[in-house]
C-alpha cells in the first residue's frame, strides 16, 4: 500500500504536459525501449530460464529449454 | 471521353500524385461524371524494419537436479552451450496496422538432459524454434488493440499462445496506459529421470498485465507495471531428480498450480548536455511457492561520438528459493506426498550481471531514433552465489527500410 502511494505521489506531479516539440531527447534510442527489442527479449529469456522468479508480468512463465520455472 | 482525358492527364503528372493530391496507384476507377474511386487499401504492404541478432552463451555450474555428475548423490553438471539467432521484422499495412514478427531459434547443447541417455547422447543437442507475432490495430488517434499469437516447438515440448492488449494514450500522449491478457497452452513429453516417457502432459498459463508510462519532463520517463500469472498442470522439469537418503534419486514433485505476482518500476533520465542516459529499474516478485525475489538493474548510455554509443549495465537479483527446495530428501519424507526439487534455479541465491553494448548508428534522416539502423556488439557476464555462471555475447544489426 505504501509502495502504491509512493508511486502515485511520483506520478501525480507529472501532470505537466510535455509538448511534442520538446520530445526530441525522448526519441533517442537510449530513452526508447523499443530500440532494443530483440536484445532485451533474449536477455529476459536468459534470466527466466535460470531464475525461479519468472513471469508474473504479463509474459510467458516457464516452458521450453527444460528450465526450472 | 472526359475520364480518358483525365486519366491521360494523371499519367502525365511527373509526380506520383494527381492534381487533387491522390496517389495514382490508389485510383481504382474514374467514373463518367469524373468521380475518382480510390482504393481503400492504399498502395501495398511494406517492411518497415528488419533486425537480426546472433547470440551465443556458455554456462557452467552444478545443481542437485542434474544427474550429470561423478556421484549419484552429488550435484551434477549444468554445463550448456546455446546458439541463439533471432530475426525480427515490422510489416506495415497501408491502413496503419503493424505486424511485429519475431523468429528466434535456439540450438542447445546441455549436459543435464544428456545424462538421461545411458548409451547414446540423443538428448545432448536440442533445437527449438519460436514464432511470435504482435498485430497492432489502431482504433482511434489515442488507442490501439494488439493481438498476440505464436508458438514454440522443440523435441519434447510444444506450445501455442494467444493474447490481446489494449493501450490508451492520454494527455497528448504524455501518458500511456495498457492492459493485456495472454493465454498459453503447453504440451510436453514428461520424460522421467530414468529416460521413460509415459505420455503427454499439459500446462495452462494465463497472464494479466497492467502498465502505465508517464512523461515527467522533456528528459524523464517513468514506467510502472503490475502482472499476475496463474499456472496449472505439470510445472516442473520432469527429468529433474533429487538425491534421496533412503535410496538413489527420486523424481522432482511439484505442486500442480502456481500463482505469481510481479510489480516493477523504471525511470529513464537523459542529460542532454553530455548525451548521457540513465535507466534504472526495480522488480518485486512473490508467488505461492513462497519464492520472493528482488531485482534491480541500472544502465548508463554514453555517446562516444555523434553516432556511436556505449551502454554499461549492472543487474542484481536476489531470490529466497521455493519452500520445498532440498539437496537431499530425508528418509522420513513420504515420497507420495512430499513436494521436492533440487533445481538450483529454484533455490535461494544472489545473481550479479555486468554487461556492455557498443552501438554504431546510421540514419539518413539525421536525428537518431529507435528506428535508426545500427550495428552492435554485446557482452554480459552472469554469476550466481550457488556456483552457476555464464558468458553471453551477441552481434546484432538492424535496418530501417
Amino acid at each position: 500500500m505504501r509502495l502504491a502511494l509512493a508511486l502515485l505521489l511520483l506520478v501525480l506531479p507529472s501532470c505537466v504536459i510535455v509538448p511534442r516539440y520538446q520530445r526530441g531527447t525522448l526519441a533517442d534510442p537510449a530513452m526508447d525501449g523499443s530500440s532494443d527489442t530483440i536484445g532485451s527479449r533474449a536477455m529476459r529469456k536468459f534470466h527466466w530460464a535460470r531464475e525461479g522468479a519468472a513471469g508474473g508480468d504479463g509474459m510467458a512463465a516457464g516452458g521450453g529449454c527444460g528450465c526450472g520455472t | 471521353m472526359r475520364q480518358w482525358l483525365l486519366l491521360c492527364g494523371l499519367l502525365l503528372v511527373p509526380s506520383s500524385v494527381d492534381a487533387q493530391g491522390i496517389p495514382i496507384d490508389e485510383i481504382l476507377e474514374i467514373q463518367d461524371d469524373g468521380t475518382i474511386v480510390v482504393s481503400r487499401a492504399g498502395p501495398s504492404w511494406s517492411v518497415d524494419r528488419f533486425a537480426m541478432r546472433l547470440g551465443v552463451f556458455q554456462q557452467t555450474g552444478q545443481g542437485f537436479q542434474s544427474q550429470a555428475g561423478p556421484e549419484r548423490w552429488g550435484p551434477g553438471s549444468e554445463e550448456a552451450l546455446v546458439l541463439n539467432p533471432v530475426m525480427y521484422t515490422r510489416i506495415v499495412q497501408p491502413d496503419g496496422v503493424t505486424h511485429d514478427v519475431y523468429l528466434p531459434v535456439d540450438v542447445v547443447t546441455a549436459a543435464s538432459p544428456d545424462a538421461l541417455d545411458a548409451i547414446s547422447s540423443a538428448s545432448r543437442d536440442t533445437e527449438t524454434i519460436d514464432l511470435d507475432v504482435y498485430t497492432r490495430v489502431p482504433t482511434s488517434d489515442d488507442s490501439a488493440v494488439t493481438l498476440h499469437w505464436g508458438g514454440h516447438a522443440e523435441e519434447q515440448f510444444r506450445s501455442v499462445y494467444a493474447g490481446t492488449a489494449v493501450s490508451y494514450e492520454m494527455a497528448d500522449d504524455n501518458a500511456v496506459f495498457s492492459l493485456s491478457f495472454d493465454g498459453i497452452v503447453d504440451v510436453l513429453d514428461p520424460v522421467q529421470p530414468n529416460g521413460f516417457d509415459p505420455g503427454l502432459d499439459e500446462r495452462f498459463t494465463g497472464s494479466l498485465n497492467l502498465s502505465l508510462s508517464q512523461l515527467l519532463s522533456p528528459t524523464t520517463i517513468v514506467i510502472g507495471s503490475y502482472g499476475a500469472t496463474a499456472q496449472i498442470g505439470t510445472l516442473g522439469t520432469t527429468w529433474n531428480s533429487v538425491p534421496y537418503e533412503g535410496g538413489d534419486r527420486v523424481p522432482d514433485f511439484l505442486p500442480n498450480h502456481r500463482l505469481r505476482h510481479a510489480l516493477s518500476g523504471r525511470l529513464r533520465q537523459a542529460v542532454e548536455a553530455s548525451r548521457t542516459f540513465f535507466d534504472v529499474g526495480y522488480r518485486f516478485y512473490i508467488d505461492d511457492f513462497d519464492l520472493v525475489a528482488h531485482t534491480i538493474d541500472a544502465q548508463v548510455t554514453q555517446y562516444l561520438a555523434p553516432e556511436v554509443s556505449l551502454r554499461v549495465s549492472y543487474r542484481f537479483h536476489q531470490q529466497s528459493g521455493v519452500s520445498f527446495y532440498t539437496e537431499r530428501l530425508p528418509i522420513t519424507a513420504p515420497l507420495s506426498s512430499t513436494f521436492r526439487t533440487g533445481d538450483s534455479d529454484l533455490s535461494a541465491f544472489d545473481a550479479h550481471e555486468l554487461g556492455a553494448t557498443l552501438r554504431w548508428y546510421w540514419d539518413p534522416r539525421g536525428a537518431l531514433t529507435a528506428a535508426s539502423s545500427y550495428l552492435e556488439l554485446t557482452y554480459y557476464r552472469y554469476e550466481r552465489s550457488n556456483g552457476l555462471s555464464a558468458n553471453v555475447a551477441s552481434l546484432g544489426w538492424g535496418w530501417q527500410l
